[in-house]
């Protein structure tokens, strides 16, 4: 079944290369179904799956393996692929660009690879297709080339992930040394490698020092794209990391590292989530802060199969999973709306949108399930995963060992400083776009798009809904993945009927305030009247609050964390005709480290820039000079 | 559990009730009288809604919503009884969400309408969140520490102040604090916020809520009691010994909750409100508070002094 959906996978690329961009997403959507059916099917019944395939011009079988792990993940592509495309179908009729049928071709490559990627297990060929996950991903951001931004910011993403790239060469490399085995199926890493190895996987899922290529590359990326790579490519780094800590054993301080580091990843991307004005920016870097998250949860997994708790352990795996998952259907959902956004306003800056729930009102809903799931609020889907995850933590609170409670301390201040700060930073992004009145000509003359534009948007909000009310329906979906990574049957037990408690309580409390809502709406009389001013009106819609106004109080706080120059003109004379005033936000890692990283790596190479200076005599003084060694060094050779 | 919904009911608008009459009788005036607060819900309920030409949908369902999420995150908390009506285990952060949705979709509602003071206090309150609840996470924290994760309930009820073991005596204390301070905040009292301020620029809640009238604005009202009914009663729930009858612990919920309205009308009376500007910061007293009681409780588990 899955070499079958493989197979047809790759036929995809026939009609991308003629761009027939429905025959690509129609045959994608086939070798999805395909594709699911069978790894579900290795999922549920949790036997391995191998394969072997044999070419003959090849001097090595391929051999795949499916196991709970890789179909896991499968699975999560196979059903975020169709709905991506299906999205990106109708993204590219909207908006045409001269390079869609190369955009296609690569865009299929990067789903074959990274289905390629969870199915081997040989050392080389994983790099392999790692590396052609990259680099198709690369071409296929360069949709929109003309855009000078694009470009570098691209060639920012293809730099970032060859360093990745490198870092894990070197760890598998020393992984070969010390094994002599090409397969790393059932090998257990050890000692620096399985730091090479995570520090690899980290440059992909973006964990802190290494997600400035997030930021960068999905802004510029068509939005079908930033979704898929967002909410799907990243995870292969998060399938990688738990590749790594399932087969390897942890020492307390190493995990005490991992888990500083994921706490980082997830308090620097929700503060510059908050401060961001460009609406794909803050997506991605909310990105970084899910993933910082997950990373919590597989931290407290293993430390609590290191402080013996097994319920611990149990509920920071499920919840890291959980969380997977769902942010592999909010966070596509929000990006397809923003490309829906940019088609309707030409501009993705907050400031200048606002009021589009009254022009885009299906796109408004969606976007609002979207905010409040990402925002672990109750009812959709990112609190059951939170609330498995803070669980984890809260169960490290006992007076039988200082170092567990201590991890929690700190886990759950920062937990819940960071849940909250996503809470903010979602109800200022949605409601500086589509609240209140329009800021700009372009957003008040934005025009709702068709349906193909809102079908599979619509379908990852029923999703986050459903999966929200329902938390055992997700809990089923892992659970076969936590029992294959040793977590009992028992401890999911207990949280699949406190999760079937919460799905109770939820539905009536829909249930409730929908009736409310409707008693009222049906027995009050309600007349319109414009927004109270104080006793001003006609008030401009400039009057409104901005998004940085939004953030000020905590801005105090964060400022010291977050770099702002300023650009702004003194005020002259006593009527000032104008003034400019410009703020903008920069990542400390970003222009701060890595920039002054180049300007010094730039130095180093420009002490070389003078030997080819484009000069015939010094070329000839070189081949002198290159002789007169050769010479003394055949001469000084003794015999 | 029927004696947790008559209580749940009814005690909020008369917990505002006693805050306001305090105020009043340190003022030396006679004060409106304790129902107050529920004649003007009721007259509200009867009024006609005016809704901004610029809102959409969520300002008409807001309200709603937000009252239904405070109340069923009430139903965690127990209000006289032993027990509360819900629980399970871990069901603090349900309540702890379930507060944050109902804050989050009033905030969406004041942004709805466009107005820049709505707005103004739609980001004030929101702020405070990002510090509460931490402080409320490391409390439950702290309460855990002793014998494991329980029913939010059964956190607060187990754990018993014994003047002869001063450990718990500073233990209840510096939480009781640390609770009363988020009660302030929550119920936007002063010296966070005044309810009785007339000037929109110096008010937090009572300006996110400017546009809403009418049953609304009543829904609304009663939650925001509500919510402060909730930290009163588990402040309360602290002084209740182990193995106390269901009337005495009736009886010692209904005269800590009295006592908390009387302190706060109190507090009101004798402190001015704060600068805006530095709210934020002392908004944070409860997290430092919580991380006190976690670092005495460690230390004091660890042998130490």
């Amino acid at each position: 079944m899955i070499c079958c959906g493989l197979i047809l996978l790759w036929l995809t690329l026939i009609p991308a290369l003629f761009r027939r961009s429905a025959l690509f997403t129609t045959m994608l959507c086939l070798a999805s179904v395909c594709l699911a059916f069978g790894f579900g099917r290795v999922l549920f019944s949790s036997a391995p799956q191998i394969c072997h395939l044999q070419l003959a011009t090849l001097p090595l079988a391929i051999q795949f393996e499916v196991d709970a792990l890789a179909a896991f993940f499968g699975c999560l592509f196979a059903l975020g692929f169709p709905l991506g495309m299906l999205y990106g179908h109708f993204y590219l009729k909207a908006h045409p660009g001269e390079g869609a049928g190369s955009h296609l071709f690569w865009l299929g490559i990067m789903m074959i690879s990274m289905f390629l990627v969870l199915l081997l297990r040989h050392i080389l060929l994983f790099l392999l297709a790692w590396e052609l996950m990259s680099l198709a991903s690369f071409f296929a951001i360069l949709f929109d080339r003309n855009n000078r931004q694009t470009r570098s910011n691209a060639l920012y993403y293809f730099v970032m992930m060859h360093l990745g790239a490198a870092v894990l060469l070197c760890g598998f490399a020393l992984l070969y040394l010390n094994t002599g085995s090409f397969s790393f199926r059932n090998l257990v890493f050890a000692g620096l490698a399985k730091w090479l190895l995570i520090i690899g996987f980290a440059f992909k899922a973006g964990f802190f020092p290494f997600y400035s290529w997030l930021p960068k590359a999905h802004p510029v990326a068509p939005s079908h794209l930033s979704g898929l790579m967002s909410g799907l490519m990243i995870k292969t780094g998060i399938f990688g990391i738990i590749l790594v800590l399932f087969r390897s054993e942890w020492q307390a301080i190493e995990l005490y590292i991992l888990l500083a580091v994921s706490l980082i990843t997830a308090f620097n991307g929700v503060i510059h989530a908050l401060t961001e004005t460009n609406l794909k920016r803050c997506l991605a870097y909310s990105s970084i802060e899910n993933i910082g998250l997950i990373g919590v949860g597989l931290c407290f997994w293993q430390l609590g199969i290191l402080f013996a708790n097994p319920l611990m352990s149990a509920l920071g795996l499920a919840g890291a999973l959980l969380h997977t998952l769902f942010h592999s259907t909010f966070k596509p959902l929000l990006f397809y709306l923003s490309g829906n956004i940019l088609l309707a306003t030409h501009s993705l800056e907050i400031d200048s949108l606002g009021g589009l729930h009254k022009n885009l009102n299906y796109t408004s809903k969606l976007f609002l399930l979207g905010s409040l799931s990402i925002s672990a609020l109750p009812m959709f889907s990112g609190f059951i995963s939170e609330f498995s995850i803070l669980g984890a933590i809260l169960l490290g609170f006992n007076s039988h060992s200082l170092a567990s409670t201590l991890c929690s301390v700190v886990a759950g201040g920062v937990f819940a400083f960071v849940s909250a700060l996503v809470l903010i930073a979602f109800t200022k992004l949605y409601s500086i776009v589509f609240s209140g009145e329009a800021r700009s000509e372009a957003a008040s003359k934005a025009k709702e798009h068709p349906l193909g534009l809102l079908l599979s948007p619509a379908i990852l909000a029923l999703l986050s809904l459903v999966l929200g009310l329902f938390g055992k329906l997700g809990l089923a979906f892992v659970s076969p993945l936590c029992i294959t990574l040793g977590i009992s049957q028992s401890q999911l037990v207990g949280l699949g009927g406190l999760l079937r408690g919460i799905s109770l309580i939820l539905v009536l409390l829909l249930l409730v305030s929908v009736i409310l809502f409707l008693l009222k709406s049906r027995l009050v009389k309600h007349s319109r009247h414009s927004t109270w001013a104080c006793g001003y009106f006609k008030g401009s819609p400039k009057l409104q609050y901005t998004g940085m106004a939004y953030i000020n109080p905590l801005a105090y706080f964060l400022k010291p964390l977050l770099h702002s120059p300023k650009l702004h003109q003194e005020v002259q004379g006593y009527f000032p005709r104008e003034l400019n005033y410009r703020e903008e936000l920069f990542d400390y890692l970003d222009k701060g480290l890595i920039a002054s990283l180049c300007r010094w790596l730039g130095k180093f190479y420009g002490l070389f820039s003078g030997i080819q200076n484009g000069k015939t005599n010094s070329y000839i003084t070189y081949l002198l000079l290159a002789l007169l060694a050769l010479l003394f060094w055949v001469l000084g050779v003794p015999r | 559990m029927i004696l947790n919904l008559f209580f749940m009911l009814v005690i909020p608008l008369l917990f505002v009730g006693i805050i306001n009459k305090t105020k009043a009788i340190w003022a030396g005036r006679k004060g409106p009288s304790l129902l107050q607060p529920l004649f003007t819900f009721l007259k509200l309920l009867h009024k006609q809604e005016i809704h901004s030409l610029s809102s959409g949908h969520i300002f008409r369902w807001a309200p709603s919503l937000a009252l239904t999420a405070v109340f069923f995150a009430a139903l965690f908390v127990p209000f006289g009884s032993r027990q509360a009506c819900f629980g399970f285990k871990g069901d603090f952060f349900l309540v702890m969400s379930l507060l944050a949705l109902a804050k989050a979709v009033l905030v969406l509602a004041a942004m709805d309408t466009g107005s820049s003071f709505e707005g103004m206090g739609a980001s004030r309150e929101i702020s405070f969140t990002a510090f509460l609840e931490p402080a409320f996470l490391l409390i439950i924290g702290s309460l855990a520490y002793a014998g494991g994760l329980e029913r939010i309930g059964q956190l607060f009820y187990r754990h018993t102040v014994n003047i002869y073991n001063e450990w718990s005596v500073i233990i209840a204390v510096m939480t009781a604090l640390a609770l009363f301070i988020m009660l302030l905040v929550e119920g936007a009292r002063v010296p966070f916020d005044d309810p009785a301020t007339h000037l929109e620029l110096t008010m937090i809640h009572e300006v996110m809520v400017l546009d809403t009238s009418g049953p609304n604005l009543a829904l609304v009202h009663y939650a925001s009691a509500l919510k402060m009914q909730i930290y009163a009663s588990l402040i309360s729930y602290f002084l209740i010994p182990e193995g106390m009858g269901t009337l005495g612990i009736t009886l010692v919920f209904l005269l800590g909750s009295f006592s908390l309205a009387v302190l706060a009308g109190l507090v009101e009376s004798l402190m001015p409100r704060f600068r805006i500007s530095r709210n934020l910061e002392l908004v944070i007293i409860p997290l430092s508070v919580a991380l006190l009681v976690l670092a005495a409780l460690i230390v004091h588990n660890m042998g130490g002094f």
